[in-house]
């Protein structure tokens, strides 16, 4: 594999972004599972499928319709997840829903069918461009950066949020950040590694974090362990025993997290 | 199942409306590009064709809408490949329901390739389409496509006996540019040392490969849907180094991303190689015929089966 890795640039580039990629969903995904938002990369992965299918019929850039569409659609789930009184599921279904429906019509109506819209939603990890190698990198940097400027608010705020609003942290904009970068998040990664991979790692490196963590810091930093060696182990697994990259790389993340889990009960 | 509740949907509508009347014309519909064209072509003035799969969409993943129902139940014949290349067929014939509707499937009593062969091991990973037990990519093969232009003239004239004359003067007319388009694949290919078509797309050049003794060697399997595995790509790009390929050929469904990989890997260029199955909006608009991307096909391979 090491020998693979120095023969075949594809595979040093699939290593380099599945890395970046995972870092940023693991950061994310300990906020997004501490507010219940488990659901939600799945979500706007449907959501964004609305957004490519607009761009594709508008004739914008897919990519940049579907952030848009994803962002506002990030934003509409937590607008009606606080204003409807509905559980973050609910207003999460909704959308995806509404996505989907949305999507699958543009789709037909257009004209321009299932071949381009499928090219711009199922990225492949193996099949990645130097560019979207900087791409991972931005959004990683984007991700830890925006969170560690934020930390402190941030933790007190997943903790206790009336306290934290009482203390003044400006509770509905960090929500928004968070929100905003999970949207971001989705839609790059699934473009980059595909959606199989970003909605596993936004949700199971960081669960297996909470599982070994005695603070909220080691949670996070248990959850990009995780998630790295998800991303290394998933792809050596993968090359050795011929199987697909990306779903091999989710396996080895829920491997790694029954093993924190068993670890944990033991305890 | 979403295209049984769109055929259940259909047949409300279609029986809401006034069947239209038979006419002159004959209706045929076909289901893929080349059906259509070499349907027109035999046909003439003498039927109206149209064509189930519109410009851009996959043959694999394509649902029928309410208006293809309609269109099927007052259709006199329908031409599909068969085999399950068309895995919606079955259910929008139910619901197009019309019991005077012809079927000829194309592929029926030629000399198919099994669903695996014809790809190389090394490279070939994937299951086939469901269900299916032969290639269905028949049409990039010149002489079955004389069968299946011999078949379509004598459906048609089974139809309508007094155009028969017509249907088979201008069957014969399509033969021999069939025939022409034959003789120059084999003329063009006959100087090229290279042998081995390395692919970023499907399984989709069996027959193609069979008549002019070259090898497919796919990243993907008979179908695109499944993810190449890290070995398999590897595993060509070795290959394309091994054997210094000068060319790695992509499909236009499957997106050059993955050629590319490989060709940068290898050091090769990238050319379209067009499985000829369907066309762009696009393509569609400038009027590309099937003899047009055979030709641009012929073009590629020539450049990328010879040396470097």
């Amino acid at each position: 594999m090491i020998d693979a890795i120095l023969h075949y640039a594809f595979l040093q580039r699939a290593l380099a972004a599945g890395l970046f990629i995972a870092l940023a969903c693991a950061v994310l995904g300990v906020f997004l599972l501490l507010r219940k938002d488990a659901m939600i990369g799945h979500g706007l992965s449907h959501v964004a499928f609305a957004g490519v299918a607009v761009g594709l019929a508008v004739g914008w850039m897919p990519l940049l319709s579907a952030l848009v569409v994803s962002v506002a659609g990030a934003l509409g789930i937590m607008k009606l997840k606080e204003s409807a009184g509905l559980h973050g599921d609910t207003a999460i279904a909704i959308f995806s829903s509404v996505g989907l429906a949305v999507g699958i019509i543009l789709a037909s109506v257009s004209g321009r069918f299932n071949v381009a819209l499928f090219g711009y939603l199922f990225g492949d990890v193996l099949a990645i461009e130097p560019l979207e190698v900087g791409l991972s990198i931005a959004l990683a940097i984007l991700v830890v950066g925006l969170v560690a400027l934020n930390y402190q608010r941030l933790l007190f705020m997943t903790f206790d949020r009336e306290a934290a609003r009482v203390a003044g942290v400006p509770v509905r904009r960090l929500d928004a950040l968070i929100t905003v970068l999970a949207a971001v998040t989705v839609v790059l990664g699934m473009k980059i590694v595909g959606i199989l991979m970003v909605a596993a790692l936004l949700v199971i490196p960081a669960a297996a974090g909470l599982q070994a963590a005695r603070s909220f810091r080691s949670a996070v930093l248990g959850a990009c362990a995780v998630a790295e060696s998800s991303v290394i182990a998933g792809l050596l697994a993968a090359y050795v025993l011929d199987w697909p990259a990306s779903g091999t790389i989710v396996l080895a993340a829920f491997l790694l997290f029954g093993i924190l889990f068993l670890l944990r009960r033991r305890g | 199942m979403s295209s049984h509740w769109i055929a259940v949907f259909a047949l409300a509508l279609a029986a809401g409306t006034p069947s239209l009347p038979a006419g002159p014309k004959l209706v045929v519909v076909t289901t893929i590009f080349p059906l259509a064209e070499f349907a027109r072509a035999v046909a003439g003035e003498a039927a109206e064709v149209t064509l189930l799969i519109p410009p851009g969409a996959d043959v694999h993943t394509w649902q029928p809408r309410v208006g293809d129902v309609r269109r099927l139940a007052s259709a006199d014949l329908l031409i599909s490949i068969g085999g399950g290349l068309e895995p919606w067929l079955p259910g929008l014939m139910r619901g197009a329901g019309s019991p005077r509707l012809k079927h000829l499937e194309a592929s029926a009593g030629l000399a198919l390739l099994p669903a695996h062969e014809g790809h190389d091991k090394e490279g070939d990973e994937a299951e086939g389409h469901a269900g299916e037990a032969f290639d269905p990519h028949v049409w990039l093969d010149f002489g079955l496509d004389q069968i299946i232009v011999d078949a379509l003239a004598r459906t048609m004239s089974a139809l309508v006996p007094a155009e028969a004359p017509g249907f088979s003067r201008r069957a014969e007319a399509l033969k021999e540019r069939l025939r022409t388009l034959d003789a120059a694949y084999r003329d063009g290919l006959r100087g090229c040392a290279g042998r081995e078509i390395i692919l970023g797309g499907h399984a989709a050049f069996g027959y193609l490969a069979r008549r002019y003794g070259l090898i497919q060697v796919p990243v993907y399997g008979a179908s695109p849907d499944a993810a190449p595995t890290p070995k398999t790509t590897a595993a060509i790009v070795a290959r394309a180094r091994r054997d210094h390929a000068r060319t790695i050929f992509y499909e236009p469904g499957v997106g050059d991303k993955i050629a590319r990989l490989i060709a940068a890997e290898a050091g090769a260029d990238v050319r379209l190689l067009h499985p000829g199955h369907n066309l762009t909006p696009a393509q569609k608009a400038a009027g590309t015929t099937f003899f047009r991307l055979m030709e641009d096909n012929l073009e590629a391979l020539r450049h990328g089966l010879s040396p470097r």
